[in-house]
């Protein structure tokens, strides 16, 4: 009798095998198919099947759901049947629960919703073999009733079931039918696709826009990497994502590790568009008659499972969108204070920090000649060697390293009292007067580097009390090689700018910022 | 042949063992999965991936490397980098030997090339320009270094694996554009949950007392967004806890001594 069986085992959600199916369906002729789906649901699956695309979720009162989705195998059979007219069979079981252990529970989707459906699917874990090889030995039953009929079956069915079934259909047969619990089908919204399928929605999107000619995952996932800023790395993005679905012992990426990989090789920012790009699902309803909630599958399996990515998305501060006031290049426009000694000197415990721990050497077109060691550097130095020749030395040259860094430190707030300089330490910066006294506070200043070859007095006017950061960086840059901005902002004309590096203003140790912040002054005029 | 010693186009160079590491990566597997991955090689004209993993310092950068080493069956070679490196210092270096011959040594990141296993290059970011172009070819489909000291170029072997580590704040030299587009994936390596470090401490210190390892645990949590914002590293918690051992061991109150490391520990940072 099992010869009459042709078996085409499914692994759900995945789109591969429902195009295989459909491909599959559509070649057969004379044959009934099978599918294992609740009997006693063929009504309410079919005709959610017809709104396809529009996904909808068939909810049952013991909180499973079935969600009607495009790439799902078991879908894409009811799908296929119905659009080449072929006879078509429910076989599962729409089982209940052992109800002592729950009783008063009346709908089950509320116990689901009360204790949250990872800790419904423990409680269920004693009663799942029971449940399972009762499901198996009622579709065997069917497969039985319907092989007698008919000459020859196609039996599309879950991987995970699909050994059980075959070998119930050689065991004595025993099992009643299944109540079925009654159904809600809900209209599913865009942004609650994601929440009842395992697929990603932009590859069921895909998958339905493919479907009559094959789909093809990897084009799929390109696809939703392509972006205008990530193309040189995709394919190392799209690479990676393959490892990662590997080591997790998949064959292709699922979300998470299509989000992992575009984190890890591009950035936050990109991992946040993919996310958002993922989620797309135009074929959907624009409103729900359900709220979507977490839901069991008929294995009592949430139907999607979840990891944690952290994905930070870059808060930028538009400053192209905010007010510029022209900044004035009349001289009387600013005040001149003079800070006291004790400022002076804390101003330059915090230069020196700056300048000890956030430095970059660039070399300064000169050598320094030294004696060999263990390396050429940067070749022998004939004259010096020849020179000392007698000492049977040989000396080489290196390239001497000089520090031209300017730093940036933007301690917040805007003012509109007063624009510092320094000539000491060259330093320029806004700073807003204290209420009570004569002292100020800084707001955004920049240091240039010692080797600063222009009067920074001369520099005062090109600070803007509006766009203190923005100046003060677009300074630094003209007059340092390379720029440290230390701010909780970020200037986006700068953010690519591969002389300066943006870091928070917490980087630098909270005690040297709280002496710095603040000074006091002698005399004004 | 001696493994110590090869020849390379008529060149002899001498290399170096790998390091003798006995890692253990405790909890966070996720991140060990991030980099096992990028060295996996699916077919012969698949190239692994040259990864760098990034962190405060303290957060077991270097751990994670040398342990998913030694997950992936392969020697770790440790080169730690510095501001003053010269490209021979990362591939070949000429050394007088005795009777004023130049031998020619190669560095943990050749002899992870020539040998085969897996190269850390600690505190990668310390390195100047120079010595990152010279890694370029390495860190591409061409796979090899070329020693211009000794004249010859050394193409990877099959198993060679490729991890820098750097650490997130400044950074003596900023990475070249080409050599930042080829070090990917970036993983991040965030600081441990408590519980997580509960277990780190505890298998890093397993002379440690439990009442005593949960009193730092406790110590270094209380302020856990302190912790999160790593005002505190798991190194800060090991040394504190080893310290703290000392101090109850000589019989004094560590509690109190344990209140003063935390308290200067965190003034300093």
């Amino acid at each position: 009798m099992k010869d009459k069986i042709i078996t085409l085992p499914y692994f759900p959600g995945r789109a591969e095998d429902a195009y295989n199916i459909k491909e599959e369906i559509s070649r057969i002729e004379g044959c009934i198919v099978v599918v294992d789906l609740p009997d006693g649901l063929e009504e309410e699956i079919k005709k959610a099947v017809k709104k396809l695309p529009r996904i909808s979720l068939i909810v049952d009162d013991l909180g499973r759901a079935i969600p009607i989705v495009p790439n799902e195998p078991a879908i894409e059979t009811v799908r296929t049947s119905l659009e080449n007219n072929i006879n078509l069979e429910f076989i599962d079981a729409s089982l209940s629960f052992p109800r002592e252990e729950f009783r008063g529970m009346d709908k089950f989707a509320d116990l689901v919703e009360d204790i949250g459906v990872e800790r419904y699917a423990e409680l269920m874990k004693p009663y799942k073999y029971q449940y399972t090889e009762s499901r198996h030995k009622y579709m065997a039953l069917k497969l039985r009733e319907l092989m007698e009929k008919n000459n020859e079956i196609l039996f599309v069915c879950n991987i995970k079931h699909f050994k059980g079934v075959m070998q119930s259909l050689d065991e004595p047969l025993d099992v009643g039918y299944g109540m079925v619990a009654p159904t809600t089908t809900c209209k599913v919204k865009e942004s609650d696709v994601g929440k009842i399928s395992s697929e990603i929605p932009f590859l069921t999107f895909q998958y339905e826009n493919s479907r009559n000619q094959g789909f093809d995952r990897k084009d799929a996932i390109i696809q939703l990497y392509e972006d205008e800023e990530a193309d040189l790395g995709l394919v190392e993005t799209y690479k990676y994502a393959r490892n990662l679905a590997i080591s997790d012992g998949h064959v292709y990426p699922n979300l998470y590790n299509i989000l992992a990989a575009a984190k890890y090789t591009q950035d936050d920012d990109y991992a946040f568009n993919i996310l958002e790009r993922s989620q797309t699902y135009p074929y959907t309803y624009n409103e729900s008659n359900c709220i979507i909630k977490s839901y069991l599958n008929y294995d009592l399996e949430p139907l999607d499972g979840t990891r944690v990515l952290e994905i930070k998305k870059k808060l930028k501060l538009d400053l192209k969108g905010s007010t510029k006031k022209k900044r004035s290049s009349h001289g009387g426009f600013f005040r001149y204070f003079k800070r006291t000694q004790e400022c002076f000197k804390t101003e330059m415990i915090f230069v020196n920090y700056l300048r000890n721990n956030y430095f970059q050497l660039v070399p300064s077109g000169e050598f320094e000649v030294e004696e060999f060691q263990c390396g050429l550097g940067d070749g022998i130095d004939v004259k010096q060697s020849l020179r000392y020749r007698f000492t049977d030395k040989i000396f080489v040259k290196n390239d001497k390293m000089i520090n031209n860094t300017g730093y940036v430190v933007d301690f917040g707030g805007i003012s509109d009292d007063a624009i510092f300089c320094d000539s000491q330490n060259d330093c320029v910066g806004t700073a807003t007067k204290y209420p009570q006294d004569d002292g100020f506070c800084w707001n955004c200043m920049v240091i240039f580097p010692d080797t600063l070859e222009v009067e920074v007095s001369s520099l005062l006017y090109r600070v803007s009390y509006f766009n203190a950061l923005e100046s003060c960086v677009d300074l630094a840059v003209q007059y340092s090689d390379f720029v440290y901005v230390f701010s909780d902002s970020i200037v986006e004309s700068m953010e690519n700018n591969p002389k300066v590096k943006f870091l928070p203003l917490e980087r630098i140790p909270q005690k040297l910022r709280d002496e710095m912040c603040c000074f006091d002054v002698e005399w004004r005029n | 042949m001696d493994s110590k010693k090869r020849i390379i186009d008529g060149i002899e160079i001498s290399l170096r063992e790998p390091d003798i590491t006995h890692y253990k990566w405790i909890g966070r597997d996720e991140e060990m999965r991030f980099l096992l991955a990028s060295w996996l090689q699916i077919d012969k004209e698949d190239l692994p991936m040259t990864p760098v993993l990034v962190g405060d310092p303290g957060n077991g950068k270097t751990t994670l490397a040398c342990a998913s080493a030694q997950e992936f069956n392969q020697p770790a070679y440790l080169m730690n980098c510095t501001s003053d490196m010269r490209p021979e210092d990362l591939i070949v270096t000429p050394v007088i030997s005795s009777g004023n011959q130049i031998k020619y040594r190669g560095s943990p990141l050749v002899s992870a090339v020539i040998n085969g296993g897996v190269c850390v290059l600690d505190e990668a970011n310390r390195m100047n320009e120079k010595c990152w172009a010279s890694l370029a070819p390495l860190l591409d489909d061409r796979r090899y270094v070329e020693s211009v000291i000794a004249g010859v170029k050394i193409k990877a072997h099959s198993d060679f694996r490729f991890v820098a580590t750097m650490n997130d704040d400044p950074s003596t030299y900023t990475i070249p554009g080409y050599i930042e587009s080829r070090l990917k994936p970036v993983i991040e390596v965030e600081p441990p949950s408590g519980e997580v470090l509960r277990a780190i401490v505890k298998a890093n210190v397993p002379y440690a007392s439990e009442d005593l390892i949960e009193s730092v645990i406790q110590h270094m949590l209380k302020d856990e967004d302190a912790f999160l914002s790593r005002s505190f590293s798991i190194r800060d918690a090991i040394e504190v806890t080893r310290y703290a051992v000392r101090l109850s061991r000589k019989g004094e109150d560590y509690q109190k001594s344990f209140e003063y490391i935390m308290k200067t520990g965190s003034e300093s940072l």
